[in-house]
């Protein structure tokens, strides 16, 4: 069984996505803020993340990078209610990150379980390479 | 000389001398005489022979004649006296008036000279039968009739107007009739024996001048010893005058003393006014003519040649008056100007006309000036002749060519201006038409100008009062944006009325520029600032709906799972928990209707999330630079977004309509925003999808054959340009609707179904933004058909 980190700091969406995960047979962990999910991911090893871009006190972004250095082999997937909101390119070189951004609403959350699925696998793929 | 010369003399003398002594009686009193010594001329005028007479008494030999007798004491006053007498005596021996002058050479010695009497009227001395003096026979008979006839000649004398006097050699008076005495106010006065200076004293003080003057010209005839004439004046004490032609006719002795002086003048004061006023008008005349300002010359009518020509006229033309005269006219004239003279000259003869403007002269120098001439008939030393007056209107010319020049210039201005610009006068007719109103109006100038400015141009009839308060106040009259229709169609002008306030022309100009583009323009930017600023709010507030909007949405999709997913494993444990089956739990759900309701919710808030998506749609295209663009991958995603947005409104199926593409091949990229023409092309789309449906349901309805909606898409370069054109198969559009489709606010949806901004826009982010060009190719059932050009470079007109 896979672990994923829900990071939102809007309870409804964060326990929604957790709810489907769950169904789908997922581990779930959340937290809704950075910080506190720093401190998660260093004992719950999670899988993969779904990371909402604004939080209070550490953005979606610097998690995603402070993360990547604690937990190498998580890939993460932004979600986020900001419609200016693009992918910086800092995150879009790391292939952890999956190149999909969503926006919420997401209505079909089936889009974002295979985004991160693939993901995965890329980044496993990669990974094997390095090895 | 010897005696004998002198007895020659006397000989041959034309007078008659006659040499006497006196003889006394007893106490000393002259009682006869006798002669001495007589010339042949005395035997002439008295037919007296020597032989008879000589140292004979005069009693003896003139026995007949009382006259002669009655003279005796005269004589002998004179021959023992001294001094000198004259008379006059008519001798009827030879039928001749003689002057008798007595004089005393010695002491009891006289002397008579004869002298012929010329300038007195015979037939009056000889009707007057005076008896020959020699006839001293009936001496009282003769007296008698001498005083008879000294008074019929005294009547003579003074029934004449003229004046007639006599005076001695010493200038005493000795007869002067009535004319005379009354003219010098002596009637009264003793005059005889008194010269003319005597006599000043005895009458009034203002003939004084005039007696000093007849003295003087007395003495001028006596010194020239002929008669003499002069024109005497003499003043009136009424403060009139008169003034005689005055003979005066000085008679000598035969020895050449002065023996009298006859004076003879006829008023001609009369004639002398008469003359003076002439004189006096023909002066007037001439210093007019020499005087006058302007040229004058005078031509006959029949040879063309110049008569006189007064001094103006020759210090214009150069020439002198002697070059002038008997010149032809047209010497004045240069070549080119003669045959208009010519015909000038002849309608001024004929009376048709009397004036002709700006003639051409050439002066003797070589330059040529202008003249006006106002021409008179008049009949001149025995000619019909034209008389001319010039003035010089070389200045005024200059001035009005100049003024010409001008003029053209500031109408040329006018004309040239891009506004229309019409003046009228007070009462609106128009006096100005330029050549944009022309061009506006389809009218011209001439057409136009004197005509009222509501005929012209219906529309402005409302105007009138804003000319009439322009002028009143003196102020400019604005009406800026002024709309009105034409062919169904909205046009914008701003209308200026300016009052005319110099040299007090009454009237207005009317300005009329034509600013529907920029109406239209201003009016589009209007809107797409409100569309950006919708799309501002848009984005401010997406975030704060998108997150609880994910909260209702993705909830009730986990709701959705949880009550109909048979097979999750999640459901089974926690029904089996429960004591119930799924299977159960979905049959009371679906009876319920609760998955319905679940599917209501879902839906809903989808649509609540498409709206913010479509107003973020607004906030986006300004957050993107123009960046090169491959057009066709713009199309098929704005294919994709209307399918999705016709699936939402399920109003009908984008997905069913046919798309034919036809793209060049090698397509150029495009600078543009992708969003912004993304957004025309799902504007132009989605009409043409909803025109499309509406048609074929119409056609359903009322069970008409129809072809299945179709769009056709081609893409193909043009030099810098690449065009794209969306058409469709729709019913098409009206002419009258086409014209206005870019319009903002104009839509033919119904009311709450559209905005009427999306063609407006789409235009506006086309031509404005982009600097491209957007058009509209349509008929009435046969499709529309939309080109839009966008400039390969970024020369376009970039907001």
């Amino acid at each position: 069984m896979k672990t994923i980190l829900i990071l939102d700091d809007e309870q409804a969406v964060r326990e929604s996505f957790a709810d489907y995960f769950e169904d789908q047979q997922w581990r779930t962990i959340q937290s809704e803020s950075a910080e506190q999910a720093l401190e998660l991911i260093s004992h719950e090893k999670p899988d993969a993340a779904i990371i909402d871009v604004r939080l209070p006190g550490m953005n979606g972004n610097e998690f995603i990078r402070e993360a990547c250095k604690k937990n190498s082999n998580m890939v993460f997937v932004l979600c986020t209610g900001s419609p200016k909101y693009n992918l910086p390119k800092t995150l879009l070189d790391l292939p952890c990150v999956s190149h999909n951004l969503f926006k919420k609403p997401v209505c079909n959350m089936n889009d974002i379980e295979k985004a991160i699925l693939q993901t995965i696998e890329k980044f496993q793929g990669k990974l094997d390479q390095n090895e | 000389m010897k005696l004998e010369d002198y007895k020659h003399l006397i000989a041959k003398a034309p007078f008659g001398y006659a040499y006497h002594k006196i003889l006394l009686d007893d106490t000393g009193k002259p009682i006869d005489y006798e002669f001495i010594d007589i010339n042949p001329a005395f035997e002439r005028i008295t037919g007296l022979e020597s032989s008879q007479i000589l140292h004979r008494k005069a009693t003896e030999i003139l026995s007949n004649r009382e006259e002669a007798w009655s003279r005796i004491p005269v004589y002998g006053d004179i021959a023992l006296h001294g001094g000198e007498k004259e008379f006059e005596l008519y001798s009827e021996w030879n039928a001749k008036w003689y002057k008798v002058q007595i004089y005393s050479p010695e002491k009891n010695y006289f002397v008579t000279i004869y002298n012929a009497l010329h300038s007195i009227d015979k037939t009056t001395r000889v009707r007057s039968k005076i008896p020959d003096v020699i006839d001293i026979s009936n001496i009282k008979h003769t007296e008698e009739a001498l005083r008879e006839s000294e008074e019929r000649l005294q009547l003579l004398l003074n029934s004449t107007p003229d004046i007639i006097c006599f005076k001695d050699a010493q200038g005493r008076w000795l007869v002067a009739n009535k004319a005379d005495l009354e003219l010098f106010s002596l009637t009264a006065v003793d005059y005889i024996g008194k010269t003319d200076m005597e006599l000043a004293d005895f009458t009034h003080p203002v003939y004084k001048e005039a007696f000093l003057t007849c003295a003087q010209t007395d003495e001028k005839a006596w010194a020239a010893r002929r008669p003499c004439q002069s024109d005497e004046t003499i003043p009136l004490p009424d403060g009139s005058k008169k003034i005689y032609d005055v003979m005066k006719v000085p008679l000598f002795y035969p020895n050449g003393e002065r023996r009298g002086l006859a004076v003879l003048g006829h008023d001609i004061t009369e004639r002398k006014l008469a003359e003076e006023a002439l004189r006096d008008s023909q002066m007037r005349y001439k210093t007019l003519f020499e005087g006058c300002p302007h040229g004058i010359l005078v031509a006959d009518l029949d040879h063309q040649q110049i008569l006189y020509a007064n001094p103006s006229i020759c210090y214009m033309t150069g020439y002198t008056e002697a070059e002038l005269t008997n010149s032809s006219i047209f010497l004045l004239h240069p070549m080119e100007e003669r045959s208009r003279v010519k015909e000038e000259f002849e309608a001024l003869s004929r009376g048709q006309k009397t004036t002709a403007d700006a003639i051409a002269f050439l002066r003797k120098d070589g330059i040529v000036f202008y003249a006006d001439v106002a021409a008179t008939l008049a009949h001149i030393s025995g000619y019909d002749c034209l008389m001319g007056f010039f003035t010089d209107v070389t200045e005024r010319k200059k001035a009005e060519e100049e003024l010409k020049k001008a003029k053209s210039y500031i109408s040329n201005i006018i004309n040239s201006m891009p506004s229309v610009i019409i003046g009228v006068d007070v009462y609106g007719k128009v006096t100005q038409w330029n050549w944009e109103a022309e061009r506006k109006t389809g009218l011209a100038s001439g057409e136009a100008i004197g005509n009222s400015l509501e005929k012209v141009i219906p529309r402005l009839a409302g105007e009138m009062e804003k000319v009439r308060r322009a002028i009143m106040a003196r102020e400019r009259q604005t009406d800026p944006k002024r709309s009105y229709q034409e062919n169904g169609e909205i046009f914008y002008e701003d209308i200026t009325v300016y009052p005319l306030v110099a040299n007090g022309v009454e009237g207005a100009v009317i300005r009329i520029d034509d600013v529907t583009d920029r109406v239209r323009l201003e009016e589009m930017m209007v809107q797409s600032e409100k569309m950006l600023s919708v799309g501002g709010l848009a984005a401010g507030m997406a975030h704060e709906i998108n997150n609880p909007l994910a909260g209702i949405i993705q909830n009730v999709c986990n709701i959705e799972n949880r009550l109909s997913d048979l097979h999750m494993p999640a459901n089974l444990r926690s029904a089996e928990l429960a004591g119930i089956t799924m299977e159960a739990i979905h049959t009371f759900m679906e009876s319920r209707g609760i998955l319905r309701m679940v599917r209501n919710i879902k839906e809903s808030g989808s649509r609540v999330a498409g709206i913010v998506e479509n107003m973020l749609s607004f906030a986006r295209k300004s957050e993107f630079a123009i960046s090169p663009q491959n057009i066709s991958d713009l199309l098929e995603k704005t294919l994709e977004l209307a399918a999705t947005d016709y699936d939402l409104k399920k109003q009908y199926d984008f997905k069913s309509i046919q798309i034919i593409k036809e793209y060049e091949e090698n397509l150029p990229l495009v600078p543009c925003e992708a969003s912004k023409i993304q957004q025309v092309f799902l504007n132009i789309l989605s009409n043409g999808a909803q025109a499309m449906h509406g048609n074929i349901v119409k056609q359903k309805y009322f069970g008409e054959k129809f072809s299945p909606p179709c769009f056709i898409l081609r893409l193909k370069k043009e030099s810098n340009m690449l065009c794209i054109e969306m058409e469709d198969n729709g019913p098409g559009i009206e002419e009258s609707i086409r014209k206005r489709i870019f319009e903002p606010f104009f839509t033919t949806k119904p009311a709450g179904a559209g905005t009427g901004l999306g063609l407006s826009v789409s235009y506006f982010i086309i031509t404005e933004t982009h600097g491209g060009s957007m058009s509209v190719e349509s008929e009435a059932g046969n499709g529309t058909k939309f080109i839009i050009r966008l400039p390969l470079n970024k020369t376009g007109n970039m907001l």
